[in-house]
């Protein structure tokens, strides 16, 4: 069973990478010593060398910030960039730079140095993952990239709605209006699970997520301003049509039946529109 | 079966933390002592 898809979750501090920021503290009073000695070269070298530290830490951060987003979802953005690599490629000469330049050691020391900082990074964060985007696109159609994209941007709907609604002061409406983010979160988690249903499932996402975020915002607006029966029990309807039909897409991408899904969107898009929504 | 697959991991880490020190901190520290 799909998961219902949530684009944020509860951030927790991100440590992986942090010890490389921390290492080469030392150098800096050195690289200041070097300045205050008049020994310009060393000077430079040294700062050089630590910003190409701080550079190196900055992108092992960064891969493994890709890393954890691909695998905490099923999609993750394709990017050819190996981070990890060339991070710990300019760590490893800024090793050997200071090696050479700082401290009195032989060039082959500074070399040594510098290849066993590059494996030391490689052993302790591992190497960038593979990547499989061609196998995606034949598999299913579409790309990595499109699938986050459409599910990235209904989420935003989504979010918006929630946002929307808690300032309506109605129990009854807020939970229709729950119920429906949740069942398109339920949604967004089929459509993530199997992409081939994107295609379809995008034009229903356009037509109801905006449709049921303009009427929610609207209403949410309108209603703090003026107590209208009539207002309420049309938005009420609306809801209710959102709701129906969310629950039905559920079922339909579940089952896989896309055929019947598409005439059932245009029949219910025409009663949005009577409705007023669309 | 998990515990064994996880292990290597760990040793992997291991080894690199201490490379990472061994080079990495000793070229720091070596420079800030002026050795």
């Amino acid at each position: 069973m799909p998961t219902p898809y949530r684009q944020q979750v509860t951030k927790r501090p991100f440590i992986g990478g942090l010890l490389l920021f921390i290492l080469p503290l030392p150098i800096l009073p050195s690289v200041l010593s070097a300045l205050w000695g008049g020994s310009y070269i060393k000077f430079g070298v040294g700062l050089g060398a630590f910003g190409l530290f701080m550079l190196g830490a900055y992108l092992i951060r960064r891969g493994l910030h890709y890393q954890a987003e691909q695998k905490r979802r099923k999609w993750a953005r394709s990017t050819r960039v190996p981070w990890k690599a060339i991070g710990a490629g300019g760590i490893g000469i800024a090793t050997a730079l200071s090696v050479l330049f700082l401290t009195s050691h032989s060039l082959m020391a500074a070399i040594f140095f510098g290849i066993g900082a590059i494996i030391g990074c490689l052993l302790t964060y591992g190497v960038d993952p593979q990547h499989s985007s061609e196998d995606v696109t034949s598999k299913y159609g579409v790309t990595a990239d499109e699938v986050i994209e459409a599910l990235e941007e209904a989420d935003k709907k989504i979010s918006s709605i929630e946002i929307a609604g808690k300032s309506i002061r109605n129990p009854e409406l807020n939970g229709r209006l729950s119920r429906i983010t949740k069942k398109a979160r339920d949604i967004l988690g089929v459509i993530e699970d199997d992409p081939k249903d994107l295609r379809r499932a995008r034009k229903f996402l356009r037509t109801y997520l905006d449709g049921a975020k303009r009427v929610t915002e609207g209403y949410a607006k309108t209603h703090t301003q003026q107590q209208n029966d009539v207002l309420d029990q049309n938005f009420r309807n609306v809801l209710t049509t959102i709701e129906d039909v969310f629950g039905e897409q559920h079922d339909k991408l579940l089952e896989n039946n896309v055929m019947d899904l598409d005439v059932q969107i245009e029949v219910l898009e025409t009663q949005l529109k009577r409705e007023g929504v669309v | 079966m998990e515990k064994n697959e996880q292990f290597p991991i760990t040793l992997r880490k291991v080894i690199g933390i201490a490379l990472l020190f061994g080079t990495v901190g000793m070229a720091s520290c070596q420079a800030f002592f002026g050795y």
